[in-house]
């Protein structure tokens, strides 16, 4: 169990307290979600329940931080992580080995348990977690729910009892995220205290116990899942608490119009032989496209194609008006990690080299314009990696616009935002769309997918 | 773990730039070392403490003896020509003062740098002539290294802009 | 370097790393300390035979063109170097150039099967086997852990820069050298600090190198592995005394022929 009372904190850099006043509790047998816009504290609140806050950030702490009914204040970080299991967004990002089992040993491995306990251990939660058949395999080579799964069951065969789960579904597709769901709720049966940050709402709405909204530091409401209303989050910026799935009543796109890219015949296949499109047929015409087909059907690998970062075997791809030029000087792709595109020092410069890049050298005027349409004016001289998850997003689609594309194409570009800003690039996609251009989405957002002006194109049939 | 980290980066980056130019190329010469001194400033700058550039000489060389089967007769080297910089940076008034990586990281590219000519002095002691084109070739590289001193301090400021070190 | 990483079979493969680095150390210094022709080619042809038994034909192939290359290069630079300075024209003799040349392959013979037979999971279990303290294992690890990682990192990077509308072509590198490094570089720093945050952050929370550590997999020398090192050391030991009863010499440096 998990009890915070009264507690405020303040970061060793800053003067004013990240959180104010929280009295919360999380406790054993029930999942305690936890939500509210981009900054306002959640990865805080989680800092101060694993220990990492006081223990690796500094600062200052009020209040009692409780785990299990010890007060954290006397505990050492290693006493702390006996105590509380974390797991993050992208977990293969704290990995230390190579293969699923040695993962899950690893830590086992420096806490000085005996050989034949660890291995007892291992292929408990191995078992538990049906890894079985990945046991050896790559790290590298599982996919993301795996890759939670692997996280997951190595934090269970640490024997922690609390385990804080920070944007867990934030790269899952649709079926791993219920199949995340149903792994937390046996674990919440079999009496583990579960504490779940995220955005995504709809996927806990039979299992969360408790709700904690959360705004500028403090808890705003608290509750069953029902005080998730329509008006809150609105009020909040969170996402929705029900959302449907309507990938398969999107209207199909009508293909019978001229289509700004085509592909004919086209055939591609890994070095390994395993064949991806064998004389693909598909044309993108103007207006806001969902891309559907099931997982590995080749979706990003079509995109790569048509921008000519992978090569095709056969088969072309054919751009309105006959284009014939440099296919990235056409359209725009924007791919999934932000960080890898954000390259000079300031958002203003990075919007600037953006208009060099496509021929345009006096663009002030442009770049203000781009910044007031990204609501990023006030960070004009920010250093672009110290933005938030949901200003980089925005920033980069931004980025993409600059060379004026007649298609965009988008993977996954509201993985992990809040409401808030999900909401503003759906709004800013749907803009550039009714410009007469073509914007192309891969996404397993199904919240973003539900709405009326976007229709579908499917793959994989 | 910064060091792990930094240590995988550097040896990557400048790995690919090497097979890129294609060894002795005179820009891949430049620009590798220059990438490597860059990234072992802010290394520097990101953990100022001390023993921390031998940790990363150790651990580079160790792993590249073993993954890249390289530089098994300039391991002792660097570790050693690290080890004195350690010594001449705490006789200077340690890794606090602001200036302590990049002294450090200057004396460590001169002082490796000559290690390893010797090196390959014992290597090719019959030839000694050949002796006069590798040291060339470490000038050219130590004009990259040379330039890595700044940009490693340039790079280092924007990252305190970006407020991801010193926060 | 990533051949290492690419798993393939050969005899070789089924040793322990502890005996192949053994060995390679132990031939690397070797060849180091010899400087006569004929200790040389015994060590040669036994190191070769050592490096074919990895069935590498022709990894080992373009190994050795670059190194006849490399002293061809030196060479002819050389002839040209002695035109102006005639001190180094003893170098430039063609038949000195075997005892460097032959040195070199030695160690590279011997160094080679170590980097292309090694399974990286097995350099783990390896470097966790050692025994080697906190503070030098785990950095090692997660260097090993993460060099493919970084390597399909760098590949984004570039594919983000095309994507933008600025390559790494010959023109960019003349033209906008400053822009180059600043596009391809700073993504780079700054996937370096947030990796290296994230493994402190992890290691934390794990609890990791606050007690001592007990390996899962115990990597155990056999009798093999044993035989390999035997034979490494007899044949060094050869090595030297051969040179010692031709030159009666251990050690012999330049101008002592």
């Amino acid at each position: 169990m998990i009890e915070l009372k009264n507690v405020s904190y303040t970061y060793a850099s800053e003067k004013d307290p990240c959180l104010k006043d929280i009295s919360i509790r999380a406790e054993n047998g029930k999942i305690t979600l936890c939500t509210g816009v981009s900054g306002c504290g959640k990865s805080t609140l989680i800092r101060l329940m694993n220990g990492l806050a006081p223990h690796y950030f500094g600062g200052k702490v009020e209040g009692d931080v409780l785990i299990d009914g010890v007060n954290a204040s006397m505990m050492s970080l290693n006493e702390h992580s006996t105590s509380v299991g974390s797991l993050f967004q992208e977990p293969e990002r704290q990995f230390f080995a190579l293969n699923v089992e040695d993962e899950i040993a690893f830590a086992l491995e420096w806490q000085g348990i005996k050989r034949d306990e660890i291995k007892k251990r291992v292929n408990r939660v191995i078992s538990l977690f049906n890894l079985g058949d990945v046991r050896n395999n790559p790290i590298d080579a599982l996919s993301e729910g795996q890759k939670q799964k692997v996280g997951l069951a190595s934090i269970v065969a640490l024997g922690v009892k609390n385990i804080i789960l920070d944007e867990p579904t934030a790269n899952l597709d649709v079926e791993s995220t219920s199949e995340l769901a149903s792994i937390l709720n046996d674990l919440k049966e079999q009496g583990y205290c579960i504490f779940i940050v995220d955005h995504r709402l709809y996927y806990l709405s039979e299992y969360a116990d408790s709700v904690i909204v959360m705004s500028n530091g403090s808890v705003c409401k608290e509750g069953g899942f029902e005080i998730l209303t329509d008006e809150i989050v609105k009020d909040f910026g969170l996402r929705k608490a029900s959302v449907p799935d309507r990938r398969d009543q999107l209207k199909r796109a009508d293909r019978s119009k001229d289509s700004v890219v085509r592909t004919e015949d086209l055939t591609f296949y890994y070095q390994e032989g395993k064949s991806i499109f064998d004389n693909l047929n598909i044309s993108f015409p103007k207006g806001i496209h969902v891309l559907l087909g099931k997982n590995g059907v080749g979706k990003t690998t079509l995109c790569r194609l048509i921008f000519g970062l992978e090569k095709q075997k056969g088969g072309r791809v054919v751009f309105d008006e006959s284009y014939t030029g440099n296919p990235l000087a056409f359209g725009s792709i924007v791919l999934q990690n932000t960080d890898y595109q954000l390259n000079m020092r300031t958002v203003y410069d990075e919007l600037e080299s953006c208009f060099y890049l496509a021929g345009i050298k006096d663009s002030k005027d442009k770049v203000d314009n781009m910044l007031k349409k990204l609501d990023l004016s006030l960070y004009a001289n920010r250093h672009p990696q110290s933005l938030s998850g949901g200003q980089k997003q925005r920033l980069v689609i931004g980025m993409a616009m600059c060379k004026n594309p007649k298609i965009i194409i988008l993977d996954e570009p509201t993985s992990g935002l809040d409401g808030r800003n999900m909401r503003i690039i759906k709004d800013m996609l749907k803009d550039y769309a009714q410009q007469g251009n073509c914007v192309v989405i891969i996404t397993h957002d199904l919240e973003l997918v539900d709405d009326d002006s976007f229709d579908a194109i499917e793959i994989g049939q | 773990m910064v060091i792990g980290v930094f240590a995988a980066s550097v040896k990557v980056v400048t790995m690919i730039i090497a097979l890129a130019g294609g060894g002795l190329n005179p820009i891949s010469l430049i620009l590798k070392n220059l990438v490597y001194t860059t990234l072992l400033v802010v290394l520097l700058y990101k953990v100022r403490k001390t023993f921390a550039l031998t940790l990363f000489s150790a651990v580079g060389a160790l792993v590249s003896f073993m993954l890249l089967g390289g530089g098994i007769t300039t391991v002792p080297a660097s570790i050693l020509s690290a080890f004195a910089c350690e010594i001449l940076i705490l006789l200077t008034g340690g890794m606090k003062r602001f200036y302590a990586p990049v002294l450090g990281v200057f004396f460590y590219d001169f002082i490796s740098k000559s290690m390893s000519l010797f090196v390959s002095y014992i290597m090719m002691r019959e030839t000694p002539g050949v002796i006069v084109m590798v040291v060339g070739i470490v000038l050219v590289g130590y004009i990259g290294s040379l330039c890595g001193l700044f940009t490693g301090v340039y790079c280092a400021r924007e990252l305190r802009h970006a407020s991801i070190i010193n926060r | 370097m990533l051949a290492s990483l690419t798993v393939r079979n050969s005899y070789l493969h089924s040793f322990n790393v502890k005996s192949k680095m053994f060995l390679s150390i132990a031939c690397s210094i070797t060849a180091l300390t010899l400087s006569s022709f004929y200790p040389l080619c015994l060590l040669f042809v036994l190191t070769i035979s050592y490096a074919m038994l990895m069935k590498r034909y022709r990894v080992l192939m373009v190994s050795y063109f670059f190194m006849a290359l490399v002293m061809a290069i030196s060479y002819m630079c050389i002839g040209v170097i002695a035109l102006y300075i005639p001190q180094v024209k003893e170098s430039a003799q063609l038949s000195l150039m075997s005892v460097p040349f032959l040195r070199g392959a030695c160690v590279m013979n011997a160094v080679l099967p170590l980097t292309l037979t090694i399974r990286v999971q097995d350099l783990l279990t390896t470097l966790s086997n050692m025994h080697l303290p906190f503070i030098i294992y785990l950095p090692g690890a997660v260097m090993i852990r993460f060099v493919p990682a970084f390597i399909k990192d760098i590949k984004q990077i570039f594919e983000a820069m095309k994507i933008r509308g600025f390559e790494f072509t010959l023109k960019n590198i003349l033209f906008h050298p400053v822009l180059l490094i600043r596009m391809s570089f700073s993504p780079l720093v700054f996937m370096s600090l947030r990796s290296s945050e994230d493994l402190g952050i992890a290691c934390e929370l794990k609890g990791i190198g606050n007690n001592s550590q007990v390996n899962m997999k115990k990597q155990s020398l056999h009798t093999k592995d044993y035989a390999l090192m035997s034979i490494a050391l007899i044949v060094c030991i050869v090595c030297i005394c051969m040179q010692y009863k031709l030159t009666g010499t251990l050690i012999k440096m330049a101008g002592h022929p």
